[in-house]
């Protein structure tokens, strides 16, 4: 009975210590992310991801080959898969579908989560391109290719209304934005003194965004017009 | 026997205090950007200022202090220059709000990126080397910057914005194509100083939703 309910639940047999390779993986990623974010790419060692996920060293470097590479997945991954369904959920609107305001605010407030969410992370990826030479970080930033896929939804919507943006640098302005407000965020915020509420700090992103500093009265007019 | 051997003045020169001091600072700032802050020492800091290293503790207390003050030190000289360069008493009528915006997306791109390796050990050393010292200077700095822009919004009747956020998120934009945007662009396809700069005043007087077309 507990073996019928334990190989429906995940094929994992009682007293076997096999599991699936997506498993092996999985626990991997995760103790890689937990490791990086506390030590930085230099302080983690294999070892010490391996042991943590309850798995042998070999194995680790049979699923990802080097440190560098499993280093590239474990905080790329997550960064990529939302970029992916962002890309996947608004390239193809029409403009009677959705507002600047939406399509903005989906961006940035999922963005900008992320980040904060895994702030360390992203801080071990920044010390890792600025001290360690890591031929798959340095060969082509991962960043930029993301950003690549971004243009395709600001190209679109940029010509639904008519926006006179650069579509290739503005891409890469508010993106380097968002990640700045998230990485800065104690320089910005310091504990001890009033922090806005995270709803406000998004709000304000996706104003300044869409209408700078110069635009935004005319903007409320517009949609107090049109009801 | 006392003898003057040429390299070595026959007495001592006594430096200023304020001598030993920017002579630290300036040590300190080369060594802690090439090597980061945990692979440096405060020998070495001493050694390459010429001062003792009791004299280095005795200006600054801890390396994480000594720390703060080099790496900061370049931003509030900054923000110092920028805060009082501005004008007092507004123009009437105001300058289009392009200068203005220009003038501080400039200043601040061109300081951060020439201490592009001090802002990244800064952020790696606050990640996971040392407990360092609250900072609050930046964000005093950034207060002070507040005051002045909401004199100025409020000159120009733009009563809509939230200050005190608008204020970081701008920060923060030029942080991030100062620090950030080798990685933001293609390899080698940067574009030059003088484009984002436009981009980035255009996007934060405009937004995206109303760029002029053609020149800012």
């Amino acid at each position: 009975m507990v073996e019928k309910s334990a190989a429906a639940a995940g094929g994992k047999k009682p007293g076997a210590t096999r599991r699936a390779p997506d498993e092996v993986r999985r626990l991997l990623l995760e103790s890689a992310r937990s490791l990086f974010a506390a030590k930085g790419y230099a302080g983690a060692s294999t070892r010490d991801i391996a042991v943590k996920a309850g798995v042998s060293e070999a194995l680790l470097f049979r699923h990802f080959g080097t440190k560098a590479k499993l280093f590239e997945r474990a905080i790329l991954d997550p960064i990529n898969e939302f970029i992916h369904d962002y890309v996947e959920q608004w390239r193809a609107r029409t403009a009677a579908d959705h507002t600047p305001e939406g399509i903005s605010f989906a961006y940035v407030d999922g963005f900008y989560r992320l980040l904060s969410e895994n702030r360390e992370l992203v801080l071990a990826l920044v010390t890792a391109q600025a001290y360690e030479s890591i031929k798959e970080l340095n060969e082509a930033s991962p960043l930029s290719r993301l950003m690549d896929e971004l243009e395709q939804v600001a190209g679109r919507e940029a010509e639904l209304r008519g926006y006179q943006f650069d579509v290739h640098i503005s891409t890469r302005l508010v993106a380097g934005m968002v990640m700045s407000m998230a990485l800065l965020d104690e320089w910005l915020f310091p504990t001890g003194k009033r922090r806005p509420s995270r709803q406000r700090i998004v709000n304000e992103m996706v104003a300044f965004m869409i209408h700078g500093l110069a635009h935004r009265q005319e903007a409320e007019e517009a949609a107090e017009a049109s009801g | 026997m006392v003898t003057t051997n040429g390299a070595q003045p026959a007495r001592r020169v006594r430096r200023s205090p304020q001598e030993v001091r920017d002579l630290l600072l300036g040590a300190a700032r080369t060594t802690f950007a090439t090597r980061g802050y945990a692979r440096t020492s405060t020998r070495e800091i001493a050694d390459a200022a010429g001062v003792s290293e009791a004299l280095l503790f005795r200006h600054f207390g801890t390396k994480a202090h000594l720390f703060e003050l080099a790496i900061l030190r370049p931003f509030h000289g900054f923000l110092d220059d920028y805060v009082e360069g501005r004008p007092v008493d507004i123009t009437d009528p105001p300058p289009p709000p392009e200068v203005p915006s220009r003038d501080y997306v400039e200043t601040l791109y061109d300081v951060l990126s020439d201490n592009r390796e001090l802002v990244i050990a800064l952020l790696a050393a606050r990640a996971y080397e040392v407990e360092l010292d609250a900072t609050p200077e930046l964000s005093t700095a950034l207060d002070r910057l507040q005051s002045l822009v909401e004199f100025e919004m409020a000159q120009r009747g733009l009563t809509d914005i939230d200050v005190p956020i608008t204020i970081r998120v701008s920060f923060a934009l030029v942080v991030s194509q100062a620090v950030f945007g080798d990685w933001l662009f293609p390899e080698g396809r940067r574009p030059p100083r003088g484009q984002i700069i436009d981009e980035m005043v255009r996007f934060m007087v405009h937004g995206l939703a109303h760029h002029p077309a053609g020149t800012p």
